[in-house]
């Protein structure tokens, strides 16, 4: 019944994709957002509960935790994250990274104090950060379609889903769950979410100040970090110049412009 | 994750620039290197000499980045289909927008440091420039610089952040804004937070 009245909302809340202009159907499927009326509504509810309860959380947070201690509870989180980016980077072929990820998860478990200190990033071994969204799109799986999470935030139909099957290959949640502490695992990424929160408080009040359309420049900017993150930071498709030739500008023009 | 791009845009401008070269710089690299350091210098001047600063930075923009092209991709599809009226407009009412709403937020210069890692060609014109920027205790800041070679030299057309441009993270804004409301409206927000910006740094 519940997906019955979920299915009827989003159909509901589909917009409507151009039928006349070829630039603006091709700029509709670059965006990819065809929940977009139900998206933005979601985006404002969760600005809401930011500024009522994420945000002041995540100042508090910052305020009565010196930064060492800050990063400490970030190190042992990070570390506990390990087995997924080593399961994920071996789904996706990539041997180099697992090893990476292996090494870290020993040396910090060990001579990092339970994580406490990221002692294998001094060695040399560099943190990755691979999920299964990310798998699914070396997979060669697109977004599908842009989505704004409930409280979470930006997302996408494969991304969401990759989420869930991280939780799902997590083996620290088993543990977790055989022992009956499913609370220290929704407290863990409570913890995770807060702390994320707490390190972009100036730079997304500042996105928030200089934009035009909030919801817009949130898309675009989640949207390249997960190019990015896919790619590894080699350069990706995502490019403005896309599709333009070198010379599409003539003098005439420039002359009004300067 | 998101928010390293605003603060490379904020702190982009924060930097000076290490001549440790692994191989004789290119003519791009060199090009990149004297911008950074034009705006190191107009970071130096202290933030009351608000006038000076921007002035600077207005400087800055004129001569060492293509407005013509940023201004019209900035506006994607909506370009072709503006009024001659509305161009002139926007790309005066855009320019000012990065000066008082990005620029004069800038702080003091503070001792970063920029390495230029490494530069690829992507077309004929085109090359990035790979930068990182050191700031103390925090992560390294992955700054990648987009110059072309126009024919009034190499102008910069794209500063991107961890991945993030600058340049295709305005235009969605800006397409998005427009296909709902308009060009006009666009430029009249644009001019409304210019305002507030003035009346902000005033106060």
């Amino acid at each position: 019944m519940l997906a019955v009245i979920f299915a009827a909302l989003v159909l509901s809340a589909c917009a409507t994709p151009p039928s006349d202009d070829p630039e603006a159907v091709a700029e509709w499927h670059a965006i990819n957002d065809p929940l977009e009326p139900l998206n933005r509504g979601i985006f404002q509810f969760n600005v809401g509960i930011d500024k009522v309860v994420i945000r002041p959380l995540a100042s508090g947070y910052r305020w009565l935790f010196p930064s060492f201690m800050r990063d400490s509870i970030k190190n042992v989180l990070d570390n506990l994250s390990e087995p997924l980016n080593f399961a994920n980077s071996l789904l996706q072929g990539d041997i180099g990274r697992a090893g990476t990820a292996a090494g870290r998860l020993l040396v910090n478990s060990t001579i990092g104090l339970a994580g406490l200190f990221d002692i294998a990033e001094t060695m040399g071994l560099e943190p990755v950060d691979e999920d299964f969204g990310q798998t699914l799109a070396t997979w060669g799986t697109g977004e599908v379609a842009y989505l704004i999470l409930p409280v979470l935030g930006p997302s996408s139909v494969r991304d969401g889903l990759g989420r869930g099957i991280d939780f799902f290959i997590n083996p620290i949640n088993y543990s977790l769950d055989n022992a009956g502490l499913e609370w220290v695992g929704w407290t863990m990424t409570a913890v995770n979410g807060i702390d994320q929160r707490s390190r972009h408080i100036e730079t997304l009040d500042e996105i928030e100040r200089t934009s035009v359309d909030y919801y817009a420049a949130i898309r675009s900017l989640y949207r390249q970090r997960r190019q990015d993150l896919i790619h590894n930071g080699e350069s990706t498709d995502l490019d403005p110049f896309y599709g333009q030739s070198d010379e599409f500008i003539d003098e005439r023009e420039q002359s009004s412009m300067n | 994750m998101i928010s390293r791009f605003w603060l490379a845009v904020v702190t982009t401008v924060s930097l000076t620039v290490s001549t440790s070269f692994a191989s004789p710089p290119t003519e791009p690299e060199q090009f990149v290197a004297a911008v950074i350091d034009k705006a190191v210098k107009a970071l130096e001047l202290p933030i009351e000499a608000r006038a000076e600063r921007e002035a600077s930075f207005y400087a800055l923009l004129n001569q060492n980045f293509d407005m013509p092209t940023i201004v019209r991709v900035v506006l994607g599809r909506h370009w072709r289909t503006a009024s001659k009226n509305q161009k002139t407009k926007f790309a005066k009412v855009f320019k000012t927008h990065l000066i008082k709403v990005y620029t004069s937020q800038l702080g003091i210069y503070d001792d970063e440091i920029i390495q230029i890692e490494k530069s690829a060609a992507l077309s004929e014109k085109d090359t990035i420039i790979y930068t990182l920027i050191l700031r103390g205790d925090e992560e390294p800041l992955r700054l990648d610089w987009r110059v072309r070679q126009t024919g009034h030299g190499l102008k910069v057309i794209d500063i991107a952040a961890e991945g993030v441009s600058m340049l295709t993270t305005k235009r969605s804004e800006f397409t998005s804004l427009v296909a709902r409301e308009g060009v006009d409206a666009l430029i009249g927000r644009l001019e409304l937070m210019n305002a507030e910006a003035q009346h902000g740094s005033d106060s």
